[in-house]
């Protein structure tokens, strides 16, 4: 259930608590200091009011208030001990479903990170896939403290961003999503492709996981961006085009096989509220690609 | 595993005829570089000066343990090239009356088979299987392939005879499939197809000369950095032979200062599914380009087909670090 901006800047203290008060992991002073900060010309203000609500705290508080985020498919995460909003966001990277080597990997990830800097690990999993917040925890391990408080802040931006953004609506809203959208041109015949399959597969490891499959319109496009409404997770994904199977159903002579059948376009994202659109251009011997906007 | 044999494609007894043997083999049975070219060991003009006994011990193993293919080609000398002599060998084994043919690849052993024992096998046998990796297999694909000897036999009362280095270990398994559907005629026909091609390798291998016939075939890549206009200079390329989603790298290349690199070269190409993979980002490093985190292309892979051992694949990378292009 999402909130009107013009509901939640007439509230008293109490509903605009009960509101976005659990935005912030329990750390419902961040609603009450933000709540003096009304009206809110923008949704991004109103982020940006709890933010610095944050920001502006003692350093005890801010310590205090970090110690408050679950470990990452930690034993919280299993036994249920934290907010929703945490549960589905580490669900939605399969951290709640990690097989015991994983699970072991991350746990000792977490004491590590936890007797180095004095709180657990966070990280806004929703813009990452695992390999990636695998990569940033290693990485970040290797931080100072200052370095590491600043960027522990920073993933709390970007998660209670994403938790606005879903909660209320209205103007200036923060930029949460991106885009993945693919084009396929058919540049033998000068048209778009019509009906080729393609599909987006995330790496985990050298292992791929198919996470969506379209079919190219009329337009030579897909209907629907193929990840879109939603951060692009950073990570490593491959496109596959089943042009093989375009050019036999057009009767062109391509080989038997065809010299090129399924063709593969592995890419990284490294942005995860920015637009990819990964077009491919091609013919029964070559193809093309870039990235466009 | 890269190596350059002189053509034997199974098991068999007897000396090898000719040809020097070159292999490069890693532990892991790997391409790790490109294989020493084959020293043919006699030349036409040698050839046609022989007389039969020299001959026939020349080229009495060429059609396996069948010195009279040989002995029928000798007739048909001076040979005004290397293709001739071959031909010739094949024209016998293709005139020979049909009982002589079934007989020929009723005595060879089975592909594959490991209860053969080591005096029955010759070093360029052995060799010769592990190029298609018909030697390394799982127990699970071993099995398949005890199956469909088995009912090969049973079908045919042959040996199921293709040339290993024109073929992956997925398109042996394939054409083995595809061939016990055939009748007796048809098979015998595919038999003696396969045979030549295993032959004609043997021989180009062995004799130097005018008119060696084309046995080899290469794959070569360009690599340009389109950000400058410039060949990408000191690109790796690797080649893997796929089976399902499951890579074999089979060899390695870094481009020269044109930007050009000589992948797979020296050899037949064997027919099947295969990624080239080019390390674009590795290279951008080195240029100093600013990429993404990660970047956005790292490394590039290009899946393609080889239908023709004996064709001329290029292909050429024309990329940037956000972009490329690439073509046959």
């Amino acid at each position: 259930m999402t909130l009107p901006l013009a509901d939640l800047n007439r509230m008293t203290l109490p509903a605009f608590s009960g509101a976005v008060g659990e935005t912030f992991e329990l750390a419902p002073w961040v609603a009450e200091a933000a709540w003096a900060k009304r009206p809110f010309a923008s949704v991004k203000a109103l982020h940006e009011a709890m933010m610095g609500a944050v920001r502006s705290a003692p350093r005890e508080r801010q310590l205090e208030f970090l110690r408050g985020h679950p470990d990452l498919a930690g034993k919280a995460a299993r036994a249920g001990a934290i907010t929703d909003d945490s549960k589905s966001e580490q669900s939605s990277v399969g951290l709640d479903s990690l097989g015991e080597d994983d699970f072991a990997r991350f746990h000792r990830l977490n004491d590590a990170y936890r007797a180095k800097f004095g709180f657990p690990f966070i990280v806004c999993v929703r813009r990452h896939t695992r390999d990636s917040i695998l990569t940033q925890f290693e990485r970040r391990l290797g931080h100072d403290d200052a370095t590491e408080f600043a960027a522990a802040l920073m993933e709390v931006f970007y998660i209670t961003r994403l938790r606005i953004a879903a909660k209320v609506t209205g103007e200036g809203m923060p930029r949460v999503s991106g885009r993945l959208s693919t084009h396929v041109l058919d540049t033998h015949a000068g048209r778009p492709a019509v009906g080729v399959v393609v599909e987006l597969y995330e790496f985990a490891g050298e292992a791929a996981h198919r996470i969506a499959t379209a079919v190219t319109n009329a337009d030579g496009r897909t209907d629907w961006p193929l990840i879109g409404d939603r951060p692009l997770p950073i990570g490593r994904y491959e496109l596959r085009f089943a042009v093989g199977n375009h050019f036999r159903s057009r009767g062109i002579e391509q080989g038997d096989p065809p010299f090129l059948d399924i063709v593969p376009l592995r890419f990284s994202i490294a942005e995860p509220e920015g637009h990819y659109h990964v077009p491919l251009l091609c013919t029964p011997w070559s193809y093309s690609t870039y990235r466009g906007s | 595993m890269v190596l350059s044999v002189s053509g034997r494609r199974r098991f068999c007894r007897g000396a090898l005829a000719g040809g020097v043997l070159a292999a490069v083999l890693s532990p892991w049975g790997m391409a790790l570089a490109q294989p020493a070219p084959v020293k043919a060991t006699l030349t036409l003009a040698e050839v046609n000066r022989m007389d039969e006994a020299a001959f026939v011990a020349a080229f009495g193993d060429t059609y396996e343990l069948s010195p009279w293919v040989a002995k029928a080609a000798f007739t048909k000398r001076p040979f005004l090239t290397v293709t001739a002599l071959h031909q010739a060998l094949a024209d016998a084994f293709r005139t020979a009356p049909r009982e002589q043919q079934l007989a020929f690849f009723h005595k060879l052993s089975d592909i594959g088979d490991r209860t053969v024992k080591a005096e029955n096998i010759t070093a360029a046998s052995k060799l010769e299987q592990s190029v298609s990796g018909v030697d390394s297999l799982t127990e699970a694909d071993h099995e398949r392939l005890k199956k469909l000897n088995k009912a090969y036999r049973d079908k045919f009362n042959m040996s199921f005879t293709i040339a290993n280095r024109r073929n992956t270990k997925d398109t042996i398994f394939t054409q083995f499939e595809r061939r016990l559907g055939n009748d007796l005629a048809a098979e015998l026909a595919s038999a003696i197809q396969e045979e030549f091609f295993v032959t004609r390798l043997r021989i180009a291998e062995q004799v130097s000369g005018e008119g060696v016939p084309r046995v080899y075939g290469d794959l070569t890549v360009h690599a340009l950095n389109s950000v400058v206009g410039q060949p990408a200079n000191g690109m790796v390329i690797e080649l893997f032979e796929m089976s399902g989603e499951k890579g074999r790298k089979v060899a390695q290349a870094t481009s020269n200062v044109d930007g050009r690199a000589d992948v797979l070269v020296g050899r037949p190409l064997p027919i099947g599914r295969y990624e080239l993979r080019f390390a674009v980002a590795d290279y951008f490093r080195t240029q100093g380009s600013t990429l993404g985190n990660p970047p956005f292309l790292d490394i590039v892979p290009v899946r393609l087909y080889f239908e023709n051992p004996e064709g001329s694949y290029h292909v050429p990378m024309v990329c940037s670090p956000w972009s490329y292009a690439v073509y046959r």
